[in-house]
């Protein structure tokens, strides 16, 4: 089961760029104060061990999590999201000027039957200072879909990680009724 | 047909959805076929890194989730080449061959703290915004309405059982509410809710964008999970787009309460749709008031 010290786990930093880089697509640069999904791979390393990993962009830097893990369930819907968080974590170290420690600990991931319909539902706890916060999102199933879940980790998270990054200045910091 | 007009709205549209496949493991390029008759088709070359199985279940998570579409399997053809990836860019075209210099071989294993390149392919995903903002760039104007709010729930307990549920949601300065009568039972805590406010939703949603498709939004069932560390609702709800049925999910954690978490994971399940409706009735210029 994949946890947080896990060896096979790790997380960096991939590449820097002030102020944001042009889009390879022609659009307009990425926009400061955002978290990013840049991208995700999937590999068997080795047989019945599957690793994932996610990069993120963030104020133009860019940050890679991996994590492996068992192919089969339930242990497998957990490695993506762990991926996620460590290129969370990774940006944390960059970006947090804070004092305490933020850490976004994935209590589990879970796939449960709503009606007819498999979701797999990420639990994550955020806490920074004394406080913690139950963080959840959820994504439907269809097979096994990391993307999904990786989308689903960084849809529960990235609200909190803005706050704590850029306080007031973060999008939505103080709506806390808007998904 | 693939996009000739990227100012078209469909021609934008189909060029994300090539941009998000193309970036998918092994795959190499992406075509998007819209035709009305013929319906959607999806045509994909990709390399032997993973069997076509998975390649088809990756592009059909990510236009599911990533996108909201609902394409079946059959609707996806790969097309598998034993070529390495730098070989089919080049016969792909000159644009594929000179990839960017960011991107890496996918077969480069991560190799540490200290590989100065990043060991994902950049693949461009740089409107996949998950960050709450709509992408603008910094100076460029404040976007329009974003997804909705919250504005305000109210539940009044009778007491002979049941109660009355009032929600108010919200799009900057327009509201709306409805109010709701629920016989009290556990199930009326979540489907009450989230029902009154995905009428709340489709008002909203009525109100807004008359240029794209028409979007019909449905309850289908709510579940509360109560794990040791998170007691959470999770919410589905079907979007309806051109006939197609499209399962969105939404979760929240029940801390404040079974009917506000309720709410709030219809919210997060409709925010794409929602968001992008009234957004794009902002920016045409049409009054969501």
């Amino acid at each position: 089961m994949p946890s947080p010290d896990d060896s096979t786990i790790e997380s960096r930093e991939t590449s820097t760029s002030a102020g944001g880089r042009p889009s390879p697509v022609g659009k307009a640069p990425v926009p400061v104060e955002t978290i990013r999904l840049v991208g995700h791979r999937v590999r068997e390393v080795q047989p019945g061990v599957v690793q994932v990993e996610a990069q993120i962009t963030c104020e133009g830097r860019d940050f890679n999590g991996a994590a492996s893990g068992p192919v089969t369930a339930p242990d497998r819907l957990r490695v993506p999201a762990l991926a996620t968080l460590r290129a969370l974590d990774a940006c944390m170290q960059i970006f947090y000027l804070g004092v305490s420690e933020p850490a976004l600990v994935l209590d589990n991931v879970v796939e449960v039957s709503v009606g007819d319909f498999p979701v797999a539902v990420v639990m994550i706890t955020a806490s920074e200072k004394v406080n913690a916060t139950s963080l959840v999102a959820a994504c439907p199933l269809v097979g096994m879909s990391d993307l999904a879940i990786i989308l689903a980790t960084l849809q529960a998270t990235t609200r909190t990680v803005s706050h704590w990054l850029w306080g007031d200045r973060s999008p939505g910091a103080e709506e806390q009724d808007r998904p | 047909m693939t996009p000739t007009d990227n100012q078209s709205d469909i021609g934008g549209l189909v060029q994300r959805v090539e941009v998000l496949l193309s970036s998918l493991t092994a795959v190499v390029s992406a075509r998007v076929i819209l035709d009305q008759e013929e319906g959607t088709h999806v045509h994909i070359i990709a390399t032997a890194e993973l069997p076509v199985s998975e390649v088809s279940r990756a592009v059909l998570s990510a236009l599911t989730w990533g996108l909201g579409f609902a394409v079946q399997s059959n609707q996806i053809t790969v097309v598998q080449s034993r070529l390495s990836r730098e070989d089919l860019r080049s016969l792909l075209g000159p644009e594929m061959a000179d990839p960017s210099p960011t991107s890496v071989a996918p077969e480069s294993p991560p190799t540490g703290p200290l590989d100065p390149q990043p060991s994902v392919p950049d693949t461009g995903l740089l409107e996949f915004s998950l960050g709450g903002t709509q992408g603008e760039a910094p100076g460029e104007p404040a976007p329009g309405p974003g997804p909705l709010e919250l504005k305000d729930l109210q539940l009044e307990k009778h007491p002979h059982g049941g109660f009355t549920v009032s929600v108010r949601l919200a799009d900057n300065d327009k509201s709306i509410a409805v109010e709701r009568e629920a016989a009290g039972t556990e199930e009326d805590s979540l489907e009450v809710p989230a029902s009154a406010a995905l009428d709340v939703i489709q008002e909203f949603l009525r109100s807004g964008r008359t240029d794209g498709p028409k979007v019909g939004l449905k309850f289908l069932c709510a579940r509360r999970l109560r794990h040791p560390q998170h007691d959470v609702v999770v919410v589905v709800v079907e979007a309806v787009v051109r006939g197609r049925q499209i399962p969105l999910t939404g979760a929240a954690s029940a801390n404040d309460g079974a009917e506000r978490a309720s709410i709030l994971a219809t919210l997060q399940a409709t925010n794409a749709f929602v968001s992008g409706t009234l957004t794009a009735n902002f920016a045409n210029g049409v009054s969501a008031e």
